[in-house]
């Protein structure tokens, strides 16, 4: 790194550690202090329960007066996550506020699996499907769920990541 | 803090005060100089006193600021200048002085009230600085002023004609105070920066988590330290999104997320530096001369000041008043291409985008949905409707 890492990442990567969001885990890279390695346990209340995403975060130079970099790794079909793993979420651009932190945008991302908001779709088709036909909109992102993002939880758990999961069901088809 | 001990070391410890005597009971004036030790009180002042003129110390109550002081003050919390006035008045009957255990809790936050809580931006020392509040005559602007109620908020301090005062000076019916901030180390004066205070609880800025001992506190009690606000009103002006908010004009928020308190008094935009404030001050004016309907901006790439167009001579033609180019406002062209078929930039523009609404700036969609926020003007508008962004542009338009 160029510069030395700010006190206040320092103390948020310890607080992630220490203190850790129920079915949100973070860790920063070994080589890379600004790149942190997410999970996300799917809501249960959500489509996406009995799933694990995996995300990056990075944290820019101008941290925290810009927003951190957060993208989807696993596949995800949700209104607001375009194909990228990009995210659509008010606080990752023009609502970004220097007093946010990683676990507050962590937080905000669980909270937009458990209610996708189509009136502000990055991925249009989707976004479409889910106003047309929410029944299948739902039952397509659970499917995508048991495709995509069980392969993440069973890694997770090989790994022992330290993931501390809220209790979830297994998802019948 | 650190400034006021240096003050009160690097002064000599004893100096001389002008002292302004009103005395009641035998209706006449005089001007008296006094040496004083920083370490004294009050008291000894008017025991001082009482030697040279015979008038016991008793009966006269010293004013400072518009008020009077407790007897137990000690002369060097007044931060005082050799240019600095102090009245003493002497009551007309010569009626002994109330004591201070009398008197104890409202004199006794009179004088913490003087002695500069109060936070200013000082031009001479480039810097926030610890400020003193002085208290003068708005008719004749003596200092030999009592105020008749004490200010209870801000207000009552920066706007004018909110304080009665009895003026010992000019005497006249009816006036009121005026408060001026002075830098408590080179005693300048300078604008009172309102939303700064000192950390009493040693809360945590809101932003690094640092417990500073001066913080930014817009009212809300969010408060954040001065470098993060700094850094905060640095990265706001690089894209210059700051929020129009009338009557404080171009401001910014707290950044707490979901608090609406807004910074109301851009003094404290000094703190970015100066050649950053003149920066602000020139796009915040540029910006405000754009909101309105007869602004326009200097299309000329050498120059681009924005101004106010003459709506009485319109022939669709302006002059840039700073470097005289002159061009059609509609298609800002020199010689005019409104009436052209076959300009391809302009072809172009046309097809690849929308005007804003309100400010008519043309804008690309190039992805994302159809809810557009104007970066230059700030309107939400709907890409679809070319119209104010609407509930019905929220469930039938985004995916358009």
């Amino acid at each position: 790194m160029a510069s030395s890492l700010p006190r206040r990442i320092l103390k948020e990567t310890q607080r992630l550690a220490a203190d850790p969001v129920p079915g949100i885990s973070a860790n920063a890279d070994e080589s890379n202090a600004r790149y942190f390695h997410v999970m996300i346990a799917g809501p249960e209340d959500s489509p996406f329960a009995g799933g694990v995403f995996k995300l990056e975060l990075f944290l820019p130079e101008e941290y925290p007066m810009a927003a951190p970099k957060v993208r989807f790794m696993t596949k995800i079909y949700h209104p607001n996550i375009d194909k990228l793993g990009r995210i659509c979420l008010d606080i990752l651009k023009d609502k970004w506020s220097p007093a946010l932190q990683i676990r507050t945008v962590l937080l905000s991302i669980q909270a937009l699996l458990s209610a996708p908001n189509p009136e502000d779709p990055l991925a249009t088709d989707v976004a479409e499907q889910w106003k047309a036909n929410e029944a299948e909109a739902i039952k397509t992102a659970k499917q995508w769920t048991l495709a995509y993002a069980r392969k993440s939880l069973k890694k997770a758990l090989l790994h022992q990541h330290c993931l501390v999961l809220a209790p979830t069901k297994i998802i019948e088809t | 803090m650190a400034d006021a001990h240096a003050d009160a070391d690097a002064d000599a410890n004893s100096s001389a005060i002008t002292i302004f005597i009103q005395d009641r009971k035998t209706s006449k004036r005089r001007n008296l100089i006094v040496k004083v030790k920083n370490t004294e009180n009050i008291e000894k002042l008017t025991k001082n006193v009482e030697k040279l003129t015979q008038i016991p110390s008793d009966e006269l109550e010293v004013v400072f600021c518009g008020k009077k002081l407790a007897k137990s003050t000690i002369m060097r919390d007044l931060s005082l200048t050799p240019a600095t006035q102090i009245m003493l008045l002497r009551s007309p009957n010569g009626a002994k002085q109330v004591n201070d255990v009398k008197n104890g809790i409202n004199l006794a936050t009179d004088s913490s009230s003087i002695l500069g809580s109060f936070y200013m931006w000082c031009k001479k020392c480039d810097k926030v600085k610890r400020g003193k509040l002085r208290v003068y005559c708005q008719k004749c602007t003596s200092t030999a002023v009592l105020v008749k109620a004490e200010p209870q908020n801000w207000t009552d301090v920066l706007k004018s004609k909110r304080i009665p005062v009895t003026c010992e000076n000019c005497q006249s019916e009816g006036v009121f105070a005026e408060f001026k901030f002075k830098c408590l180390k080179c005693n300048d004066l300078g604008a009172a920066l309102t939303h700064i205070r000192g950390n009493w609880q040693l809360a945590e800025c809101c932003i690094c988590d640092a417990k500073e001992p001066i913080v930014m506190d817009l009212g809300c009690n969010h408060i954040t330290c001065l470098a993060c606000f700094k850094k905060y009103l640095l990265s706001t002006l690089e894209t210059f999104a700051f929020i129009n908010h009338p009557p404080y004009g171009f401001t910014l928020g707290c950044p707490f997320p979901g608090c609406n308190r807004v910074v109301q008094d851009v003094h404290h935009f000094h703190l970015m530096g100066h050649s950053e404030y003149d920066e602000y001050q020139r796009k915040a004016t540029e910006k405000l001369i754009l909101i309105n309907d007869e602004g326009v901006t200097c299309p000329n790439v050498k120059c681009g000041q924005s101004f106010f167009w003459a709506p009485y001579d319109d022939d669709g033609r302006s002059q840039c008043p700073d470097c005289f180019y002159s061009f059609c406002r509609k298609c800002t062209e020199r010689e005019c291409i409104c009436h052209r078929q076959d300009d391809l930039t302009k072809s172009t523009i046309e097809a690849t985008t929308r005007k804003c609404p309100k400010c008519s700036v043309s804008t690309e969609r190039n992805g994302g949905c159809a809810h557009i926020h104007c970066t230059s003007c700030g309107m939400d508008w709907c890409f679809k409707c070319v119209a104010e962004w609407k509930e019905e542009c929220q469930w039938d338009h985004w995916f358009h």
